[in-house]
């Protein structure tokens, strides 16, 4: 369902646990995917989000919200009075306050950043995973990306032993 | 609470953005999965591209030299150096060894062989981390036709080399964790030349070999000043200014060649230096 407010078309997506939100056009758009299915004239009515619950998407739409280029009304006021670099630097504040969630959280916001293709906000949570790797133990690695150690013990401590160097 | 697993795919484009090879072996050790996916040729391949080893010095027969300012990996290489890169985790004692080549990090040396005096034993190690691989003996029977055509000839033409990686005639080659050998003995009437894999372990006969060299007379060459060079897929010999031969490499599985007489490529052997390039746990520790 797109409607216009205030001169900016809206699209409604829905999540599959029932819940809509209506967001800017251009802030959906951040989404590579739906602005596919925008450009393919497969959004006329609401766009249906599969997989990514309503507590994720809304995260999602804060985040696409934040990060969308500021053209309008109040965007050019923003950018006549703040630099920027002063701009970047508090969107980057803002970003590592918004990846401030719990493990199951960050989780479900990589996946729905991968199915949606949006950029930023996949570089954004798979840094945190990158992060987890670079500076915890393999216990803490595995219980971050939900595996299990399948590895027999003596075919752990082979890998190890070969790459000691990585483990120092 | 339980999570789904990430998607391969997923997990394939989080692990390329891993700023180092420690991390991403460190991942691989999670689970079985995870190794199978780093271990994937298509995914090391990505990987290597996006993050091509650093460059840390060379090697020559007097050492070590690691890259200086303002190299960009300057200061990486001089924790290596300060690490006293050397020999002395080969078997018996490092003197008997003789550094023959070095590339894509690996370092190829030999020494007299203890049981069978003609063949040198070989080792290829990796002096960053300490580890080698020392080459099984030349088959018996290759050895002992080498040997008795060497008796009656009073002598030939013996090289063995690192095949390099990233050569784009061979699809195999840009395999990170594996490694080929070239043995190669040029004689009068009869060239051989064996290929040993780290994959298989084994040497094994390049077959079909054709060769001509005509024009080329062994017994003019000062071996001492023969240098092998390599470009676009060819190895390149050649002795002083007289003669030379090429060897033309093809997916490993057959060696043909050319000859040729003329003095046409480098007339003075180029020094035996070799560059030196590897990942590094030390990279990470000098903040690179």
């Amino acid at each position: 369902m797109a409607t216009r407010e205030a001169g900016k078309k809206m699209i409604m997506l829905k999540s599959p646990d029932g819940m809509e939100f209506e967001v800017e056009e251009a802030v959906a758009m951040e989404s590579q995917t739906i602005r596919k299915m925008i450009e393919d004239d497969c959004a006329d009515t609401a766009i249906l989000i599969p997989n990514i619950n309503s507590k994720i998407l809304s995260r999602v739409i804060e985040y696409c919200n934040k990060h969308v280029p500021t053209t309008g009304a109040t965007g050019a006021a923003a950018s006549d009075t703040v630099a920027p670099a002063a701009l970047a630097e508090d969107l980057k504040i803002w970003d590592a306050e918004f990846i401030k969630v719990n493990r199951a959280t960050r989780f479900d916001l990589i996946q729905a950043a991968s199915y949606l293709n949006i950029k930023g906000l996949l570089d954004l949570t798979s840094q945190t995973t990158i992060d987890t790797i670079s500076d915890n133990s393999l216990e803490e690695i595995r219980s971050f990306l939900s595996t299990k150690n399948d590895y027999l013990p003596e075919e752990e401590q082979t890998i190890r032993r070969e790459n000691q160097w990585a483990f120092q | 609470m339980a999570l789904p697993a990430i998607p391969n795919e997923l997990l394939a484009d989080i692990f390329l953005r891993l700023s180092t090879s420690e991390d991403l072996i460190r991942a691989s050790a999670a689970c079985f999965s995870f190794r199978r996916l780093v271990a994937d040729r298509a995914f090391l391949r990505r990987f290597r591209k996006l993050h091509p080893p650093p460059l840390l010095g060379f090697f020559d027969y007097r050492g070590f030299h690691p890259a200086e300012p303002p190299h960009p990996y300057a200061p990486a290489a001089s924790a290596v150096a300060d690490d006293d890169l050397n020999f002395g985790f080969l078997p018996g004692s490092s003197l008997d060894w003789t550094m023959r080549e070095v590339r894509d990090g690996r370092v190829l040396l030999n020494r007299p062989g203890r049981h069978e005096p003609l063949f040198k034993e070989t080792v290829v190690c990796d002096p960053l981390h300490q580890q080698y691989l020392l080459l099984p003996p030349i088959p018996g029977d290759v050895a002992a036709s080498v040997a008795v055509q060497l008796l009656i000839e009073r002598g030939g033409f013996a090289d063995c080399f690192l095949v390099p990686s990233g050569d784009k005639e061979e699809p195999d080659a840009t395999e990170e964790t594996s490694f080929r050998v070239i043995w190669l003995v040029v004689l009068e009437n009869k060239p051989v030349a064996l290929v040993f894999s780290s994959c298989t372990g084994q040497w094994r006969a390049i077959t079909p070999l054709i060769w001509s060299l005509p024009g080329l007379q062994l017994s003019t060459w000062k071996f001492w000043f023969v240098s092998r060079h390599y470009a676009h897929g060819c190895f390149y010999w050649i002795s002083g200014a007289s003669t030379g031969f090429q060897v033309r490499l093809k997916n490993c599985s057959c060696l043909t060649s050319g000859g040729w007489s003329s003095p046409w490529l480098i007339t003075h052997p180029v020094p035996d230096i070799w560059a030196m390039m590897w990942p590094s746990r030390r990279q990470a520790k000098a903040g690179l």
